[in-house]
């Protein structure tokens, strides 16, 4: 069955189409939403938002705008960045950490993307050092090179102009090019980072 | 003039000139613009560093299709869902219903009062005649001590005069409209 045909019945109400279309969609999302989010609890919780949204509204997606996976898109992208609005630092008191024999330089297991994920070498390096960009400069970053997204559909999720959106992936990768500076050129070579051969 | 100057790092960041993944980086929507081909054409320094942004774009392509790879999706949970949406709906219909019962329960009030001003209207209405009657005799009075007193030279109406000001027919009174019950 195409996915116009379950998104025709899931609108009249058909339960096993939306629960079609849920499941079909759900891996892309939370993977998304992870990647904007950096953390699988809050991942997971955005993304049921999301899909309880987008069963509620059903009857507003219009298919000639574009695919389903679009507008859930834009939703979850949407979501994700009034999770991270809403959601405040965590503060915990140093007694607390020292009764739980907890360093504060530890982090949680769970919301340590690069524990959970065990990426090795520069994965590892790049992704900790991408934790340090900006959030907006990230959320452009996911986007262009994640999704693959041009500049003009980026300005749309994040609700601006496409030169902005521009701007945010060009200084999301400046910074980035400063944060790998700073890591040192001994841990860059150890990560795998090497200089590109000068052109010309 | 191009070799004296170099570019902005945000300039470099993004600039699309021979780039080797063509299809991401460049844009229809947002392109380079002609004075960064021309100078990334002439000067080694920024073409260097526009190369090396490059890389990192392909860096981080690679590490983010990684991270999304690695991470431990969890199982969908679609009873949650469809129980959240089903309490939405019962959630708005109870409103719904809620917000319908305030908005009848409103406009009885609304008519009710209605009702009860235009009542008050009419009971003000019909009492008009006595109102215009009293300072009819008044006027009589009036009359009376002028002559007594004889301090004006107003002229007094005779009696038959003041009677026949009494029995004066009034026009007719428009009735108040009826209140829609």
């Amino acid at each position: 069955m195409t996915d116009a045909k379950i998104i025709a019945r899931a609108i009249a109400g058909d339960e096993a189409a939306r629960r079609a279309l849920y499941e079909a969609h759900y891996a892309a999302a939370f993977r998304l939403a992870y990647l904007l989010l950096q953390d699988t609890c809050d991942a997971e919780e955005v993304v049921q938002d999301a899909f309880v949204y987008v069963f509620r509204n059903l009857r507003r997606y219009d298919p000639q705008r574009g695919f389903f996976w679009v507008w859930l898109r834009v939703i979850l992208v949407s979501r994700c960045r009034n999770k991270r609005r809403r959601k405040r630092p965590a503060t915990v008191s140093l007694e607390t950490l020292a009764a739980i024999g907890q360093s504060p330089a530890d982090p949680e297991p769970a919301n340590d993307p690069a524990s959970m994920l065990e990426l090795q070498g520069k994965r590892q390096a790049m992704w900790e050092v991408l934790q340090g960009v900006s959030v907006g400069a990230r959320d452009a970053l996911v986007l262009r090179y994640y999704e693959g997204l041009p500049y003009a559909e980026i300005a749309e999720l994040l609700g601006c102009s496409p030169d902005a959106a521009r701007a945010r992936v060009a200084h999301g990768k400046v910074q980035l090019r400063r944060l790998l500076a700073e890591v040192g050129e001994g841990t860059m070579r150890e990560a795998g980072f090497v200089r590109p051969v000068e052109v010309g | 003039m191009m070799r004296e100057f170099h570019l902005q790092e945000t300039e470099l960041a993004c600039a699309d000139i021979g780039a080797a993944d063509a299809s991401l980086d460049m844009d229809a929507s947002v392109g380079t613009s002609v004075d960064v081909a021309e100078h990334l054409r002439w000067c080694a320094r920024c073409r260097s560093t526009a190369a090396e942004y490059r890389w990192l774009g392909e860096r981080i392509e690679d590490t983010l299709a990684a991270a999304a790879d690695r991470v431990k999706v969890p199982r969908p949970r679609w009873r949650v869902v469809k129980r959240r949406v089903a309490a939405g709906e019962r959630r708005r219909l109870t409103g719904w219903r809620a917000s319908a019962t305030a908005g009848i329960a409103l406009a009885i009030c609304a008519m009710l009062s209605l009702s009860s001003i235009a009542g008050a209207a009419v009971a003000t209405q019909t009492s008009f005649p006595e109102a215009v009657m009293t300072p009819a005799s008044a006027t009589v009075s009036i009359f009376g001590a002028h002559t007594t007193s004889g301090a004006t030279p107003t002229p007094v109406a005779s009696r038959e005069g003041v009677e026949s000001l009494s029995t004066l027919t009034l026009p007719s009174i428009p009735t108040p409209p009826k209140p829609d019950i």
